[in-house]
């Protein structure tokens, strides 16, 4: 079979599967399944697709999922995260669409601590959505900033994505992390201007703000009160990773105990409030991992079958200069990454691209701060993009995956012109 | 079989809490592993092994659960703009879909499992894992996921569901 | 006869040292193989997880695989032979070493072994604070936590290393922030992940010896040609002497690339490092003797000679 009739049959037939109204991750089994006779041969090639499945999600990387979504959790079922953010709508004052900022810089700088974009997102969608959504936020501007400002956590060090990315394309670790910080603030910069172009067109999407002033001792009270007391989970988070005590992966467990000594301390913490926790963080952690369970598999398939290298290999094909070489590789990374996992897409590409980098003296670097931005798009591309799913687990009954993908669209222009900015102008943000 | 049927349903619900516990054991091991490598006291080498199977464990034991609740993602706008019996058609089919590729999926994983099982290999990680585990628990998760399936199609609900719902 | 491909797969992402160390492999059989045999890549890691990899072969899903023995270790004890052994992979050939590794291969994963390419590398402790010396000029590791890959485990503990298990993403940040002490690791690849920016010593000699080996799908090799079963087999007894040489070489200049960063070496001499490398070795055979293989006294007798 050539690799356009295989790509057509395994990304086709999960299209027309889920567009069949198939959950997400049964549409990967059944053309895993498929795939798996075609390309592997009969009840062997089913029993290697089981046998590589039992290897997908047994990863100590993704234990942060199923913490960090805990975590929200019990901030929003204990009350606590309601408290955090009346506070702040005090100190902030009259300004439009506060809690959105607050998304952004809040989301920004749990990106210093969590390598995770998908625990980033999980975080920030269980713990602002619900209150956001209470305060009259349209969907839009709830979910496009919380997804745009979760991806940043693997462009903003630390990155496990991006010491992954380092090690296989073999650019110095240290100075990738190092290069991401500035890219990281420009988007996260970009996201805040989009908001406030968002509520300028559309003054709707946020609710007015109240004009009463409150006076300065409440602020200060309710800051020490309510707000103060999280600088307990962001230590257990952040403080115990820059002391040493803690891997950036172990750390979302103290978040977990942070959060329940808070509660406790509070007198919030109710065995209702725990059990709606709980019973949450199943849902959502379930929904994920078994799709990351489906969808590494048939990323492995859609592999084995050439579909993805004879993709490359025909990019790779034409001879272009420096500019049209990283915007071919830029468009490979998009479409692969409508379907793909990232380390996947990372094996497949690098082989071919590092190679080509090198030819065409491209700084590697350059290169790896490109990529790992291609990556960070593909979450919230559809089909498939894990991001995408994390908010519709959080979001209430009713939103469709396309109100979730066009709240992203803005963010990911952002994105897009920062790639392209990158690819001109390389040295306006890496020295 | 109205026994038959609160059994298998409380079987379900077990599972569930299995899936709960899995995830705060987890947890639980995480904060002593740490504590104890902070104060010296050396690690616990079976921790990480155990972490990583209560991931595939909650996972695989918490999505038949899921899958009654409807909460798996679906994709469910296209169909909604068929007519009524249009729906219905794709809503069987997609059930009967999902109850074939299960059941053989589950088939599969236990078979495999079984065939580990009497060779009895291990999965070599922090600790040693005997490598029908992983597929055993496959095996449960992806056959009650199926038998959930066929629930709905017996009870011919074929209308479009799923946590994304337009 | 007519020529055959054959489909292989490599545990190895195809830029790191070892993939293309198959992938010269590869390119010999194919130049030689005109109109016998040659050999089509099918990937790597991105293609089966590398610990299913051996799998896919017994079941035929692809003909051929490389990869490292021990990520078997739990069906084929036997492999701590490979970590374990002594004897070069020339002698293994002509002591019968080879036939009986094959012979359970065969028997406990379902699969052929062609060649054992790779065998001339060296694994060293390294660690970020000095290690401090025993009495007897050895070292005394006693509280160190060091990252530590299954095989290695009885080793280290009987040095009074406590080993933890990381994962490979967690390792970097790890070092950085000292939340562990050091690692055992080959010499090549050290750099490829930039560990060696933390790890400051490096214990020196090196133990164990390469577990790369070449697997075949018995049926699609019984189905060969003969011609093509002499000329892979012919293939692979080079390879394994030329790969060989190229490892040394590519060992030499990585050992002096991080000297020249600044990993220091802590030198074990004489009766010290002899004790140090009884125990890197005795644990490994130690570990096979309690598996109850049946093979264990004819892989000592011809992998070891100590
Ligand atoms: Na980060
Ligand atoms: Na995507």
């Amino acid at each position: 079979m050539s690799w356009q009739a295989a790509a057509l049959l395994l990304g086709g037939g999960v299209m027309f599967l889920m567009a069949l109204g198939t959950p997400v991750v049964i549409a990967f089994l059944a053309v895993n399944l498929i795939g798996a006779v075609v390309f592997m041969g009969g009840l062997g090639g089913i029993d290697q697709l089981i046998a590589n499945a039992t290897s997908s999600i047994t990863s100590f990387a993704l234990v942060p999922v199923p913490l960090f979504i805990l975590m929200g959790e019990l901030l929003f079922h204990t009350g606590m995260a309601v408290r955090v953010f009346d506070a702040l709508d005090k100190i902030l004052g009259a300004i439009r669409a506060r809690l959105a900022y607050l998304t952004v810089i809040g989301g920004t700088i749990f990106a210093t601590l969590s390598g995770s974009s998908i625990a980033n997102t999980a975080m920030l969608g269980s713990t602002l959505m619900p209150d956001m959504e209470k305060r009259g936020y349209s969907k839009s501007l709830i979910m496009g900033p919380i997804i745009a400002t979760g991806s940043i956590a693997m462009i903003i060090p630390p990155s496990s994505l991006a010491v992954l990315l380092g090690s296989l394309a073999r650019i110095d670790v240290g100075a990738l992390l190092l290069a991401g910080v500035v890219p990281g603030i420009i988007l996260s910069v970009m996201y805040l201007a989009v908001i406030r172009l968002h509520v300028w067109i559309d003054p709707e999407a946020a609710p007015p703000v109240s004009p009463v002033s409150v006076p300065t001792r409440e602020k200060a009270l309710a800051l020490l009160r309510d707000v103060a007391p999280m600088g307990l989970v962001i230590f257990a988070v952040i403080g115990l990773i820059i002391l040493g005590v803690a891997s950036p992966t172990e750390s979302a467990a103290f978040g977990v105990l942070a959060v329940a000594v808070l509660a406790l301390f509070y007198g919030k913490l109710r065995w209702q409030a725990v059990e709606k926790a709980l019973w949450g963080t199943l849902s959502v952690s379930v929904m994920m991992l078994v799709i990351i369970l489906a969808s590494s598999t048939f990323s492995q398939l859609l592999a084995f079958s050439g579909a993805s290298a004879g993709l490359v290999a025909w990019t790779a094909g034409f001879e272009l200069g420096p500019h049209a070489t990283l915007l071919a590789m830029l468009a490979v990374l998009i479409l692969l990454g409508m379907f793909m996992d990232q380390l996947s897409i990372m094996m497949l590409t690098l082989p071919i691209f590092m190679p080509l980098i090198g030819m065409q003296g491209i700084d590697p670097l350059q290169f790896g701060i490109i990529m790992l931005l291609a990556l960070e798009l593909s979450l919230a591309t559809p089909p498939f993009g894990l991001l995408l799913f994390v908010m519709l687990g959080v979001a209430p009954k009713g939103t469709s995956i396309w109100q979730v993908v066009r709240a992203c669209l803005p963010y990911l222009a952002c994105t897009l012109i920062l790639i392209l900015t990158l690819i001109w102008l390389p040295g306006l943000i890496i020295w | 079989m109205a026994i038959l049927g609160k059994l298998y349903s409380g079987l379900i619900h077990a599972l569930a809490v299995l899936a709960v516990i899995s995830i705060l054991v987890a947890t639980g091991l995480i904060l002593g592993d740490v504590t104890m490598r902070y104060l010296g006291l050396g690690s616990i080498r079976a921790s990480s092994t155990l972490i990583e199977y209560a991931l595939l464990f909650s996972t695989m034991l918490g999505a038949p659960w899921l899958m009654r609740r409807r909460g798996h993602i679906t994709v469910t706008s296209l169909v909604e703009q068929l007519p009524p019996s249009g729906q219905k058609a794709a809503g069987a089919l997609a059930l009967g879909i999902s109850t074939v590729t299960l059941l053989i999926l589950g088939w599969r994983s236990a078979m495999v499992g079984y065939d580990k099982f009497l060779r009895g290999g291990a999965d070599i990680r922090s600790i040693a894992v005997p490598e029908w585990v992983s597929y055993g628990i496959l095996a449960t998760g992806f056959v009650l996921m199926g038998t959930e399936c066929l629930r709905l199609i017996l009870q011919r609900r074929f209308e479009p569901h799923g946590s994304v719902a337009a | 006869h007519a020529e055959t491909t054959l489909k292989a797969v490599s545990a190895f992402p195809a830029n790191l040292a070892f993939a293309q160390s198959f992938q010269g492999f590869v390119e010999l059989v194919n130049e030689r193989g005109k109109g016998v045999v040659q050999i089509q890549m099918m990937g790597g890691p991105e293609v089966f997880p590398p610990n299913q990899q051996i799998d896919a072969v017994s079941r035929g899903i692809v003909d051929m695989q490389y990869g490292p023995a021990t990520y078997s270790i739990g069906t084929l004890p036997e492999a701590y032979a490979f970590v374990g052994g002594t004897v070069d992979p020339v002698e293994t050939r002509k002591n019968g070493g080879l036939d009986v590794m094959r012979e359970a291969m065969l028997e406990k994963l379902g699969v052929y072994l062609l060649g054992r390419p790779d065998s001339d590398i060296r694994f060293y402790i390294y660690t970020v604070g000095e290690p401090k010396r025993s009495e007897d000029g050895g070292v005394d590791l006693s509280g160190m936590q060091l990252r530590a890959l299954p095989i290695y485990n009885k080793f280290f503990e009987s040095l009074g290393a406590v080993p933890i298990s990381v994962p490979v993403a967690d390792v970097y940040t790890g070092l950085e922030r000292n939340t562990f002490d050091g690692l055992g690791f080959p010499m090549i690849g050290i750099r490829d992940l930039s560990w060696d920016k933390f790890l400051k010593y490096r214990i020196d000699p090196g133990f164990f010896q390469g577990d790369l080996s070449i697997v075949l799908n018995p049926e699609s090799w019984e189905g060969l040609a003969p011609e093509a079963q002499e000329l892979l087999t012919q293939a692979a007894a080079d390879w394994e002497v030329q790969s060989g040489e190229h490892f040394i070489e590519l060992a030499k200049e990585t050992e002096t690339g991080i000297a020249e960063a600044g990993v220091e070496t802590v030198q074990l001499e004489g009766e010290a490092a002899e004790k140090f490398l009884d125990a890197a070795y005795e644990t490994s055979w130690q570990a096979l003797k309690e598996s109850g293989s049946p093979y264990y006294d004819r892989l000592r007798e011809t992998f070891y000679d100590r």
